[in-house]
């Protein structure tokens, strides 16, 4: 199913107030940092549903355009499976059933430890590089 | 700790299967429990040797009945917390094969130290 990422890494709050204090626009570095979620996952999900490909019909519901959802000063992105336009199966191949054994590198492709730590580093990545140009670094 | 995880499910009184494991000619039962290992991995080191190693579950329980289902899952989390796990999750829905069960999942994760 889709999965909402948001921006989390330790020292956020500092950088974010360092770019806003140099004139920086919050809300295009915010949308900067959720898509940066959705191009790390994205393709993970497309290679991994190589595996499981018969219809094409699951792959098919993986959110390709990244859109970003402004709720008052909330940004939130959905990455993954759409389960309304055909992503159900997502749900059966990522925890199993008990007569089908979970895709544990597909779950991990959205929740893994791992995935999440890798957008973290490029979501610091891009606060941090969007701090230099202020600086005219 | 897999054994652990099994043998504390087991006195539910329901059986545990690993998650998969059911062949596809076989009913499943009223009311059971599932479990998959999703990963054992080192959480802490000292001088090149393991100290603790984290052991990471899914636990499933699929029933006929949606209340023992919610029930079991329930009490599942509160007995798995007083042995030693943690569990953040409060449950989810899982997919069952067969229309005439509904299942809930959690995840669940213990430490083991290993020195």
């Amino acid at each position: 199913m889709a999965k909402k990422f948001g921006i989390q890494f330790e020292g956020f709050n500092e950088l974010i107030k360092d770019f806003e204090n140099l004139g920086g626009d919050i809300r295009l570095i915010t949308e900067d940092c959720l898509k940066a979620a959705h191009e790390i996952v994205t393709p993970k999900l497309k290679a991994d549903m190589n595996r499981h490909h018969r219809t094409g019909d699951t792959e098919k519901s993986i959110k390709i355009n990244p859109t970003i959802t402004w709720e008052g000063t909330t940004a939130s992105i959905d990455v993954g499976f759409k389960i309304s336009q055909g992503g159900l199966p997502s749900i059966f191949l990522m925890y199993g059933t008990p007569r089908m054994p979970k895709d544990t590198k597909l779950y991990n492709d959205i929740y893994g430890g791992a995935v999440r730590k890798l957008i973290a580093q490029r979501q610091e990545e891009i606060l941090q590089d969007a701090i230099q140009k202020r600086l005219g670094g | 700790m897999e054994d652990k995880l099994i043998e504390l499910l087991t006195t539910f009184g329901f059986p545990v299967r690993r998650q998969g494991s059911l062949s596809s000619n076989e009913n499943y039962p009223d009311t059971f429990f599932t479990f998959w290992n999703n990963n054992e991995s080192e959480h802490s080191a000292y001088d090149n040797e393991t100290f603790n190693a984290e052991h990471d579950f899914d636990v499933n329980c699929y029933s006929t009945d949606p209340t023992k289902a919610y029930d079991l899952l329930r009490q599942a989390r509160i007995l798995l917390k007083n042995n030693g796990f943690v569990i953040a999750s409060r449950g989810h829905d899982v997919a069952s094969d067969e229309d005439s069960h509904i299942g809930r999942g959690m995840n669940v994760l213990i430490l083991n130290n290993e020195q």
